[in-house]
């Protein structure tokens, strides 16, 4: 069974978790002061590694609380997670 | 008929009705946390998956900002009314949801193993004992889940009750006394 640590709750089963994509997107404050292809870039293009990769996920079933998680996109593996507003911890393999 | 509840290996019942609160508020806050504590009569259940019982209510966490509150149905108007009294200047939001949800328990020696069949949570007592909380999945129905001394206490959406009592009593059938 694949499980997700959520950083209040604990380890629980992936199915009372959402995924919400890559994480630190930033949203530039002054979007209509971007060219169409820089715009096209944050509304469409993500990262697609192969390996580490910090995410969002939504805990939907659970405390229903946004946090964010480094997973290996290869092997699945959760290798860190916490809280918004923390920072991305270096990787912890 | 205390011992034929004994007998039972599993028994699974439907809650009366009762009042159920919906707490949203900063608990970093000591003020704020002071003011419902004094309300309580017991302090707000700041650890996660813990609960918390006072004279009128009993509280659990259901995340960081979030509690439900339990109390008797006579004391639902009132609880609700001396929260928001006590909270009136803070950032803070008392909600009654009681006719949202339906309550069950399901008591017994084997009431774990029986809620085994559709939840993946660890429910030995070692690991799950009285007093603790978890918001999760049974049979794919959100649950708020309390262990009580003779086993345990979910609430679920009321319109997931019919559902969830049939789940009950389908996975409870090898356990009728």
């Amino acid at each position: 069974m694949l499980t997700i640590p959520c950083p209040w709750c604990g380890e629980r089963d992936v199915h009372e978790f959402r995924s919400g994509g890559e994480a630190h997107l930033k949203r530039e404050r002054r979007a209509d002061a971007l060219s169409d292809a820089e715009w096209a870039d944050f509304l469409f293009l993500r990262a697609n590694p192969k390996g580490e990769h910090a995410e969002r996920w939504y805990h939907v079933h659970g405390c229903r609380r946004w946090f964010n998680a480094v997973r290996n996109t290869h092997t699945d593996t959760i290798l860190a997670v916490y809280k918004p507003g923390e920072a991305k911890p270096e990787a912890a393999q | 008929m205390a011992e034929m509840m004994q007998d039972t290996p599993a028994a699974i019942a439907a809650l009366p009705e009762s009042g159920k609160l919906i707490l949203r508020a900063d608990a970093d806050n000591a003020d704020i946390r002071a003011a419902i504590g004094g309300v309580l009569t017991a302090p707000l259940p700041v650890e996660p998956l813990t609960s918390m019982a006072g004279d009128k209510a009993t509280a659990l966490w259901l995340g960081p900002d979030e509690w439900l509150l339990l109390c008797a149905e006579a004391d639902r108007a009132g609880l609700q009314q001396a929260l928001e009294t006590a909270l009136a200047s803070q950032h803070a939001s008392v909600v009654d949801v009681s006719d949202s949800y339906q309550g069950f328990s399901v008591t017994g020696p084997k009431a774990a193993d029986l809620l085994s069949k559709g939840c993946a949570i660890d429910l030995h007592p070692v690991a799950f004992g009285e007093g603790k909380v978890v918001r999760t999945l049974l049979a794919k129905a959100d649950i708020t889940l309390l262990r009580i001394e003779a086993g345990f206490q979910l609430y679920v959406l009321r319109s997931f009750a019919e559902y969830t009592r049939l789940w009950l009593d389908d996975a409870g059938r090898e356990y009728r006394g």
